[in-house]
């Protein structure tokens, strides 16, 4: 019988084509806006997820300089580092932390300026370099090969495991193992390995060294797993200290300036012993005139974000969903005001009242389902646009984050049972109505 | 031509109220009547004077405010809608002034709505579609949308709609009021034949005088009220 309802329905939106249509409009239109939402916000957990992959992570304290410079991007990197009347972060204060109670490691980290992007072996691909000096100690966790042996071993680098989905390996990360890797540096670059001009060079020699890069060669060692170092490029903390070591050329001989000596590290990584007691570390980090940003804090606030993105895209969408269900009971009432004749001819027939609500519900059900498919359509086409965008704008802040929309199968199912329910749902008042229309009266009004 | 034949539904002493604003309008009044099976019973008045409310009480569109109609010695106004439907749907057959066809279904489309709603297979609806299509003269206009046919045609698909499922009456509520003299007698002839021929009991509706004297018998109805009485 369903499928005679199903015709009945269907010729009936026929008749009132464009009105249906504007209405199917309003309902793909609010559907591809759920879908997107959703998408987003699902995307984003996934990123806080992927940010924080491990049980390891959670026991994890970035240290900075004073409690001043903990600024997070919202991708739980320190955004800002703020130098002026800071407590330098020095092997000293490394070996302070270490005594904190509760510690189990405190390892330091060095950002490395100088390093403008690289590129893989056999590959032409490109990337920004977000280099970081990491001492042999660090225990990151790794997806496949080694850490650096020593603080020393030049030349040698750790590959973030997102550069290693860039390149279509996340699945065999050991591939990219024994690879070599070149990385050309900023302009000006005077670090280890430079060609820095002579102390005779001319204006012009000094102003063409000022102009130009460097090229560096290394060899990858091992690829991070997913978490908080999936998208930095790692080097051991001595070589660090070469690269970030300035030389200039004087009659006198070589004169060098190590920056990271003078600057500081840049965090020191903090490991608590346990989850549980991650807030006393953090506290004591504190009370010492350090800032501090701890992993499980940084989720709490991703969290927080992630809530309001979903209250906020929810409820666009939630506003959408109810114009569009408004959309529906204004045509189905309006269809119901139209087949006064036709509803009293269809009872004249013997049809039941269930038979009148049935036809209804059925008609505006599928009018849900009709905007609901070509809805999730659109959200899915919408999804992959904001994708697009929004990787190129990620990667032009030096962040290789893929999807910021995920589109699960059972999000495409349930958009589409959720307009539909909803249609049947906006279909409930004008089938009620129209049941209950006393047939004598409809067919007397049209004589 | 007095009736002999088998008494089908008895009409006792109905009224019919009804509320416009705060004012009460009695369609029907105090009437009672007798249809037998098989007769061809003409229900005359003038507009307004309920005769319309009449027919519509005693197919079970619309229920009496006082009074009872007894079909086959059972009250209809004690009857769920389910069993009304039924009633409409098995006994009764509506042939209404405007047609009551659906203009954007075709003829055979029209034709087997009350078959659908008794859940007759499609292939069986169709052909019994087209067998009372055939009946009245349309068989090659089945597929056309009723709105292109012409008002005799579309008089002639009402009559096939209301004869395809077999009912023991039919209602005919001004069936020629919309046609020309012409087309009007030839459904009148047609409603006739279903009534002599046939043994379908048919109960017409009209202030037509002239159609109304082909019936067997005529009851006469002014402001809601019977002009004779008939005697239960």
């Amino acid at each position: 019988m369903i499928v005679e309802y199903i015709g009945l329905a269907l010729k009936d939106i026929k008749r009132q084509s464009v009105r249906s249509l504007l209405t199917i409009i309003a309902l793909l239109i609010s559907t591809a806006i759920l879908v997107l939402m959703t998408a987003i916000s699902i995307g984003g957990q996934q990123a806080v997820v992927s940010q924080f992959g491990s049980d390891d992570s959670l026991t994890s304290i970035a240290v900075t300089p004073n409690q001043k410079s903990g600024a997070l991007s919202p991708f739980g990197d320190v955004q800002e580092v703020n130098n002026s009347g800071t407590t330098r972060l020095d092997d000293a204060a490394v070996a302070r932390l270490a005594t904190i109670p509760h510690v189990a490691l405190a390892t330091p980290r060095a950002n490395i300026w100088e390093f403008s992007q690289f590129s893989i072996e056999s590959n032409t691909k490109a990337f920004v370099a977000q280099a970081e000096g990491a001492a042999s100690d660090s225990h990151v966790q790794l997806a496949a090969g080694t850490f650096f042996g020593s603080n020393d071993d030049i030349g040698k680098v750790v590959l973030g495991y997102s550069f290693a989905k860039e390149l279509g390996r996340s699945d065999a990360p050991q591939s990219l193992v024994g690879k070599n890797i070149t990385i050309t540096t900023q302009k000006g670059y005077r670090g280890i390995g430079a060609d820095i001009p002579s102390s005779s060079a001319t204006a012009v020699q000094s102003d063409a060294f000022n102009r130009s890069t460097t090229t560096l060669q290394a060899t990858i060692v091992g690829v991070t797993a997913r978490g908080p170092d999936q998208n930095k490029l790692l080097v051991p903390l001595g070589w660090a200290h070469q690269i970030r070591t300035a030389r200039y050329a004087t009659p006198a001989g070589e004169k060098t300036v190590d920056q990271l000596a003078n600057d500081g590290y840049t965090t020191i990584q903090v490991r608590a012993d346990t989850v549980n007691n991650v807030k006393a570390v953090s506290d004591s980090i504190t009370q010492d005139g350090y800032g501090q940003i701890s992993t499980l804090s940084q989720i709490e606030r991703l969290q927080q974000f992630t809530a309001l993105m979903w209250a906020i895209l929810g409820s666009v969408a939630i506003v959408a969903v109810i114009a569009a269900a408004l959309g529906v009971i204004n045509t189905m009432l309006m269809t119901v005001s139209e087949q006064h004749h036709t509803i009293g001819v269809w009872r004249a027939n013997g049809a039941r009242k269930g038979f009148i609500i049935k036809l209804f519900l059925v008609e505006a059900g599928i009018l849900g389902f009709i905007g609901g498919i070509i809805g999730v359509g659109i959200g899915v086409v919408a999804s992959r646009c904001v994708n697009e965008y929004a990787v190129t704008l990620l990667k032009a802040q030096n962040f290789t984050l893929t999807d910021i929309a995920i589109l699960p199968p059972w999000l495409l199912i349930a958009a589409v049972a959720v307009t539909t329910l909803f249609g049947i749902l906006a279909g409930l008042y004008p089938a009620w109505h129209a049941a209950r229309q006393d047939p004598s009266i409809t067919l007397s009004d049209g004589q | 031509m007095v009736p002999a034949q088998r008494l089908l539904i008895e009409v006792h002493s109905i009224s019919k109220h009804y509320k416009r604003g705060h004012e009460v309008i009695t369609a029907l009044s105090d009437v009672s009547l007798k249809v037998y099976a098989g007769e061809l019973l003409a229900i005359v008045g003038p507009s307004g004077s309920g005769k319309s409310t009449l027919a519509h009480i005693i197919g079970g569109l619309a229920s009496p405010s006082t009074g009872e109609v007894l079909v086959d010695s059972s009250p209809l106004n004690e009857r769920s809608d389910k069993q009304l439907s039924n009633y409409r749907n098995s006994d009764v057959g509506f042939v209404f002034q405007n047609f009551g066809l659906i203009p954007y279904y075709s003829a055979v489309e029209n034709v087997t709505m009350p078959l659908l709603l008794a859940k007759v297979a499609r292939k069986e609806r169709r052909e019994r579609a087209l067998k009372f299509l055939r009946l009245v003269g349309l068989e090659k206009r089945a597929d056309q949308h009723v709105d292109r046919l012409s008002g005799g045609e579309r008089q002639r698909v009402a009559i096939a709609r209301a004869l395809v499922h077999t009912p023991r009456v039919i209602i005919a509520d001004e069936p020629t009021g919309s046609l020309d003299s012409k087309r009007g007698n030839e459904i009148m002839d047609l409603l006739e034949t279903l009534s002599r021929k046939h043994g379908i009991t048919v109960l017409i509706v009209t202030h037509d005088a002239a159609l109304a004297a082909r019936a067997d018998r005529i009851i006469h109805l002014r402001d809601g009220k019977m002009m004779q009485k008939e005697h239960a």
